[in-house]
């Protein structure tokens, strides 16, 4: 078997719940890759110790996201909520996973979210998660802790988006320097084999010289060795703008890119990611 | 007095000599355009038709087998023929007032194109605004909308937490909203921490955390503007494209049709409000209420793009004649169907129907008037559309006020059409008694002969008649000898020498009858002979309970005397109808009579069997009595009156000559001759009136008379006014040719006692006294002699009232009467 076609290490998914909407959308889909990568599956809610905190203030109040009013908030009723919302999320999980034969946990902890993911996630495994959480109201199209996450996670990072979800159409893969992309390469190909999808390359084209046409070389190899047909397309370039097009024209139903990718490093990648409308996997 | 003459043969049968008709068959004869005899419904029907005025509809009258459709719609056809054709009428969406469609007129073949055109438009709409929507042009503005508004929801918020991390304060964002706290190095600050902080500061906190959260506050509550405002954007680039991709096909549409201004002001409409609707034609809104089922543009929005073609005349040659077989108020006015759709009824313009008014418009509507009246509202609805002009589809249950569905209105379509009703005299009559409208409404009538008159000149166009049907019924021709055998029969249906019947069914039926023996007998034409079979064939099939009843008096279970004299008994004659079919039977009067108080006891009134006309005619009988032989005395008689068996009721007056011979016959003891049988009506003078149905009368008693073994000398005797009625069958011709059989023509009762009794009945001189052995002699004896009883009688019963105090008859007279 060849390297490209090796198994990638036994992984886990973990999927971060927060009872919205977008949380529990992306719990479908962590069921999803777990049942399709037999990995385990572990859910965790994390009660946000800010919020806790904030409440204690004898001035502290909270603004409606939806109507603009202006009411208490006390320490009691934030607990309360919380607790609700646990009690939601279990049920959510426990639903997801009926019928699948995955392994799955579940914890709750407290403390500052992407703090607590951090310490629980290693390079193997996939954190998934909603690209906003309640953060999503009113306007916003990427939240602080998917940001955080996209950008810090040790291993790769689904970021879940509710909006226009495809299951039609090619998994998207961003190609930089072969080296760069190579795990983002191997992650995509599995992608598109598990979801039975073709794959399609975005080519960046890199500003070295000569280093465009290495990496198409290296690109060409290996594609050769993993004997796998795939459609390749240049990215003409680095303007979130222009890309956002272009993916929507490819009408892909996944993203994959790099960590380290010249998109995310860039200065307006946080645009980027806000402006994408598919779920995207940030590999490590 | 002399003896009264029998009548010949050809007295009792107008034969038609086949060589008054100068061709060899029907073949050779131009077929009749017009039914001959009818000139009156003709002219009728011409004046109905050409006159203009509101009103003037017609209603043609007649006996249910005259043949009226089919004269009045081969005319109403040929009239039609050469009048304009009416327009087309179709019905629009009313997009201003969608529960009242509107209604279109267009020339005759245009409701079609429109259709087409239409029908093409949405088909084509139907993938055009689809890709429209789905174009990279409309997809990238959508997006750029939308990512704007979302920037600039988002924005506002940056904003403020980007101040908020400035003053180390952490916006957090919860479930249901958003609360500010105080931070230290990233991470918020505990309560207790906070204490401890100088008074200063966290009074400059607790400042800018309020400010913030004013500010929050204000942020938010800008979003609904925002989206509206995203909404309005939206709205406005969706209108552009369905504006842009409706504009060429409409604009095409209303070059075409620029003659029409309703249906350019339609495709504008059509435009404005596809415009308006936009938001239905994108893939949220296409799945909608609107029914369109998914993506893509909803049914229910194009369908009402097109157009409900009620009245197509695109076919019609002239003015169309419309028979309307089920004449209920659907089928009239039209009617507006419904849909279940979610439980509900639902309707909408496209379900509208025309009825035959509509379809009629500009033409001739032709109704069976029995059938309209048998359906619920027809008539009312009839009668409204003819005295509004105008035609308003409205169902029935809606008229009657039974459901309370949203239905529609369609705009009322005016009409113009002549109704030609086709009815029963009687429904004309009773309809123009009780309808106050109905005259106003159908002032023209047109009255069906129901016979013609039969004259040599006549016979050559009647013999076209018979040509025309027996051609329009796909027959073969027939032969001079049928064409004379079926006048004779037609004279015969009409009871009359010299008229023929106009029933055309009859004769149509005797026809096609013909034709099938003619098949049979693989003859080239129909000659009289196979009339001849078809005219017995059809006795035939129907003389069961005639042959029943033949038997009845062949095997004694019904009385009827055929030979000899009898005392108080004559053979009366009568006739009984079944359906279409009618036969003669005799029936045995008998009568007695006693000295008595002046009374005539009809038994069969007494019974309750007789119908009034026979009671009117037994108290004539007794008047005649009266005043002919009891003169200014008292008529000292009890006698009664009986139909020997008969269970049934006896109607009419034509046994009252033989009603009185039996009577005068008790009353004398002269015996009557039972050869003879007696039909007639009299009247107070002992004049002899005509009757109905001699024919069958005569043929019945014939046929007694043959069962009962030969027929010799038997004969019967009928009013002289009846001469002309007789078309007596061929075996009655025969025997009385041989003299076996006589029908005597009688104009007095005088002639039928001296035929019945073989004595002169005798007339009275200048006092009223009868000439002796005379039979009315022995009557005026007779009675005389009963009141003499009657007196004696009345005296000693007086006598005897003063003793025991009791009155009436006892038996001794009648004893003495025996």
């Amino acid at each position: 078997m060849s390297e490209a076609l090796a198994p990638p290490p036994r992984e886990r998914i973990l999927v971060l719940l927060d009872a919205s909407r977008a949380s529990l959308a992306a719990l479908e889909a962590a069921v999803a890759h777990a049942v399709s990568r037999q990995a385990e599956l572990h859910a965790v809610f994390v009660e946000d110790i800010r919020l806790l905190r904030s409440a204690g203030f004898d001035f502290a109040r909270e603004v409606g996201a939806v109507s603009g009013t202006s009411r208490q908030a006390s320490i009691e009723a934030i607990e309360a909520r919380l607790r609700r919302q646990i009690r939601r999320v279990r049920q959510a999980l426990e639903a997801a996973v009926d019928g699948h034969r995955v392994a799955y946990s579940f914890s709750v902890r407290r403390g500052s979210v992407v703090q607590e993911i951090l310490g629980l996630t290693g390079p193997n495994d996939l954190v998934v998660l909603g690209k906003v959480g309640w953060s999503g109201t009113p306007g916003r199209t990427l939240g602080s802790t998917a940001r955080a996450l996209a950008r810090e996670a040790p291993g790769s990072v689904l970021l879940w988006d509710l909006g226009a979800v495809r299951r039609e159409g090619p998994v998207l893969v961003v190609i930089d320097d072969f080296e760069t992309s190579r795990k983002a390469l191997t992650t995509a190909l599995v992608l598109a084999r598990q979801r039975q999808r073709p794959l399609t390359l975005l080519l960046l084209t890199l500003p070295e010289p000569g280093a465009t046409e290495a990496r198409d070389h290296a690109v060409s190899e290996w594609l050769e060795q993993a004997q796998v047909d795939v459609r390749q397309r240049r990215l003409p370039s680095l303007s979130p703008l222009a890309i956002v097009r272009t993916l929507r024209e490819e009408r892909g139903c996944e993203l994959v890119v790099s960590r380290q990718s010249r998109l995310l490093q860039d200065t307006q990648a946080e645009s980027l990611l806000e402006a994408l409308t598919l779920p995207v996997v940030v590999s490590a | 007095m002399t003896e009264l003459q029998p009548l010949t043969e050809d007295q009792i049968y107008h034969r038609c000599p086949p060589e008054q008709l100068d061709f060899d068959t029907t073949r050779a004869l131009e077929e009749l355009d017009l039914p001959y005899g009818q000139d009156r419904v003709l002219r009728a029907l011409e004046f109905g038709t050409a006159i203009q005025s509101h009103g003037f509809n017609l209603f043609v009258l007649g006996p249910s087998a005259a043949g009226k459709h089919e004269v009045v719609r081969q005319f109403l056809h040929r009239r039609a023929e050469g009048e304009p054709t009416p327009p087309d009428w179709c019905l629009l969406f009313n997009f201003e007032s969608p529960d009242k469609p509107r209604a279109a007129r267009l020339p005759a073949g245009q409701g079609r194109r429109l259709k087409e055109d239409l029908d093409r438009l949405v088909e084509e709409l139907r993938s055009s605004i689809p890709a429209a929507f789905e174009s990279e042009e409309y997809q990238s503005r959508l997006q750029e909308l939308q990512e704007e508004m979302a920037r600039r929801q988002h924005q506002g918020i940056r904003a403020i937490q980007e101040e908020a991390n400035r003053n180390e304060i952490a916006l957090i964002t919860a479930p249901s909203g958003f609360t500010f706290a105080p931070t230290r190095d990233g991470d918020v600050l505990d309560p207790d921490d906070f204490q401890k902080l100088s008074d200063h500061e966290r009074t400059r906190i607790e400042n800018k955390m309020q400010e913030l959260q004013q500010h929050l506050q204000q942020t938010i509550q800008q979003v609904p503007r925002l989206r509206k405002e995203l909404q309005q954007k939206i709205r406005e680039l969706n209108e552009e494209m369905v504006s842009f991709t409706l504009g060429g096909p409409i604009n095409e549409l209303k070059d075409t049709w620029e003659q029409q201004k309703a249906i350019v002001n339609q495709l504008d409409a059509i435009r404005e409000h596809l415009v308006e609707q936009a938001r239905f034609f994108t893939e949220q809104g296409g799945s909608g209420s609107e029914g369109g089922g998914g993506g893509g543009p909803p049914d229910g929005l194009l369908n009402r793009c097109r157009v409900n073609l009620l009245v197509d005349n695109g076919n019609q040659n002239g003015a169309p004649v419309i028979y309307e077989d089920l004449p209920n108020h659907q089928h009239l006015v039209g009617l507006i169907e419904h849909q279940v759709h979610q439980g509900a009824l639902y309707t909408d313009f496209s379900m509208v129907r025309s009825g035959a008014l509509h379809r009629a418009n500009g033409g001739y509507l032709m109704l069976d008037v029995r059938r309209v009246l048998l359906q619920p509202m027809a008539w009312e609805s009839l009668k409204r559309v003819l005295s509004s002009g105008e035609i308003c589809i409205e169902s029935l249950e809606r008229l009657y006020g039974l459901v309370s569905t949203v239905s529609l209105q369609p705009e009322p379509i005016p009409v113009h059409l002549k109704v030609v009703l086709l009815g029963d005299r009687i429904l004309y009559y009773l309809l123009a008694h009780y309808d106050p409208d109905f005259l106003e409404l159908f002032k023209v009538q047109a009255d069906f002969e129901d016979e013609i008159d039969r004259t040599n000149d006549g016979y050559g166009l009647y013999a076209r008649m018979v040509g025309t049907l027996a051609r329009q019924t796909r027959l073969r021709p027939l032969d001079r000898g049928g064409v004379a055998r079926v006048i004779e029969h037609a004279s015969r249906l009409a009871d009359d020498q010299k008229k023929l019947t106009g029933h055309d069914r009859a004769l149509r039926d005797l026809l096609m009858e013909a034709e099938h023996w003619a098949e049979q007998a693989g003859a080239p034409h129909i000659g009289a002979l196979h009339v001849e079979q078809a005219i017995d064939e059809q006795l035939a099939r129907a003389d069961r309970l005639r042959r029943q009843n033949l038997e009845q008096i062949r095997r004694g279970t019904v009385l009827i005397a055929t030979e000899g004299e009898r005392t108080g008994q004559v053979n009366g004659l009568s006739v009984i109808q079944l359906g279409a079919y009618r036969f003669g039977r005799p029936s045995r009067i008998t009568a007695t009579a006693r000295p008595g108080r002046g009374q005539v006891i009809d038994i069969e009134r007494e019974a309750k069997l007789g119908g009034p006309i026979h009671s009117k005619s037994v108290m004539i009988l007794s008047r005649f009595l009266a005043s002919r032989y009891a003169g200014e005395g008292d008529l000292s008689l009890s006698a009664s009156l009986a139909f020997e068996q008969s269970y049934g009721g006896v109607e009419g007056d034509s046994a009252s000559v033989a009603e009185t011979c039996a009577l005068l016959s008790a009353i004398t003891r002269v015996p009557l001759r039972q050869s003879l049988a007696v039909t007639g009506s009299m009247n107070q003078h002992g004049e002899i009136q005509a009757v109905g149905g001699v024919n069958e009368k005569i043929e019945g008693f014939f046929e007694v008379c043959r069962e009962a073994g030969a027929v010799n000398h038997h004969g019967v005797l009928l009013p002289a006014g009846n001469v002309e009625h007789l078309m007596l069958r061929r075996d009655v011709r025969e025997a009385v040719a041989a003299g076996h059989f006589s029908v005597y023509a009688i104009r007095s009762l005088d002639e039928a006692i001296a035929l019945l009794t073989g004595l002169p009945a005798g007339a009275a001189d200048a006092e009223g006294r009868f000439p002796p052995d005379t039979f009315n002699r022995r009557v005026a004896d007779r009675l005389a002699a009963f009141a003499e009883i009657s007196r004696k009688r009345n005296r000693r019963g007086n006598g005897e009232t003063e003793e025991n105090g009791e009155t009436g008859d006892d038996g001794e007279t009648s004893t003495n009467d025996e």
